[in-house]
């Protein structure tokens, strides 16, 4: 079942999966039977997806969750500040679009995951803000690495505290740099 | 903050060493576009202090032109996208274009102008960046051909880098103080 689940998370990267889970999730459908609908969209021959069900799926993807960071909600401001700096030089974003199983139970379901904050479809580059306390960095930290081992061909940027908080100091944002 | 080498906690290159590696990439741009003559693009306001120094050790013809954008958190940046306020004085189709940057960070800045400078067809377009800051790089894909030094995340400025557009015109390059980056004024 372990080896069930890395597959299936192998094929959620890309647009549809990341549009179902959010929704579904949205609708309170635990988001591992959400994984395995989302790849069997992609898959299409035996997902009882029908061409015209993946055409309404993919446009649908193409105007949620993709830039203009007014129309999102972030969990932090930090984020939110990240997108409009993203928007300003006109790069494309999504956020959190694509869960990543880290490590699964006996019965092959996903006990624990790691979410990305953004995702930069020209660059192919996942991006996580991390400006929480040293303590909880850590626990991140290890979660990084396993999703290293399991994805190495996942693209993936963090911006550690010092990191963002010297990126908004560049831009003149003292107040924000303060408060993340 | 004072605007002054007081706010500046470590000097990282001195004037000295900054002079001898703009004479390096001057010499290495200078063997590679002998036979095409560049054109010389720096962008405002940071990059004109190397970009006045790279010039004037460059042996070979070459041509500098400016450009100038709205950058995140200034005023004019309110209108939510970045805006070029000051465009090229010449026709860059056809030519040799080497884009001189004081620092390439996130890369945001420089990847907008390649995009607005590969959209007037250069015959090449190439990077020369004084300071090259990887660790907190988004845009990978940048043809960085010329780079001083590769620089650590601190808040440098001098030689270009403002901070709050002051400390431009220290002739170093330093890491500034924290109490600095504090200071209401």
């Amino acid at each position: 079942m372990l080896s069930l689940g890395r597959a299936t998370a192998s094929l959620t990267r890309g647009d549809a999966p990341s549009h179902l889970r959010f929704r579904d999730e949205a609708r309170g459908i635990p988001s591992r039977f959400l994984i395995i609908s989302a790849s069997a969209a992609i898959l299409g021959a035996d997902g009882g997806f029908s061409a015209a069900r993946r055409e309404e799926l993919a446009v649908s993807v193409k105007s949620s969750k993709s830039s203009a960071a007014d129309g999102v909600r972030f969990a932090h401001a930090s984020e939110a500040e990240f997108a409009k700096i993203l928007d300003f030089y006109g790069i494309r974003w999504r956020y959190e679009p694509q869960s990543f199983p880290l490590a699964w139970d006996a019965r092959g379901r996903v006990i624990e995951s790691f979410n990305p904050d953004f995702y930069l479809p020209d660059h192919d580059l996942y991006i996580e803000l991390t400006t929480l306390k040293q303590s909880l960095v850590t626990k991140k930290n290890r979660k990084i690495r396993r999703l290293r081992e399991l994805y190495p061909h996942v693209h993936l940027k963090i911006f550690y505290n010092k990191d963002y908080r010297q990126l908004l100091l560049k831009y003149g944002l003292r107040s924000t740099a303060a408060a993340g | 903050m004072t605007g002054t080498a007081q706010d500046i906690e470590e000097t990282l290159f001195t004037r000295e060493q900054i002079a001898a590696r703009v004479v390096e990439l001057a010499r290495d741009i200078s063997r590679d576009y002998a036979p095409h003559p560049p054109l010389l693009i720096s962008v405002l306001k940071g990059a004109v202090y190397f970009l006045t120094d790279l010039s004037r050790a460059i042996e070979i013809p070459i041509e500098v032109d400016f450009m100038a954008v709205t950058s995140y958190g200034s005023a004019p940046a309110q209108s939510g996208v970045v805006r070029l306020i000051k465009d090229l004085d010449v026709e860059i189709t056809g030519r040799h274009v080497v884009l001189v940057e004081d620092i390439i960070d996130t890369g945001l800045t420089a990847g907008y102008l390649l995009r607005l400078l590969q959209a007037r067809s250069p015959a090449s377009l190439q990077i020369c960046t004084l300071l090259d800051r990887p660790r907190r790089r988004i845009l990978e894909e940048l043809p960085i051909a010329y780079r001083g030094f590769e620089v650590p995340d601190r808040f440098l400025v001098g030689y270009g880098l403002d901070y709050r557009e002051r400390y431009r015109h220290l002739p170093f390059i330093g890491v500034l103080k924290e109490s600095a980056l504090q200071a209401s004024d």
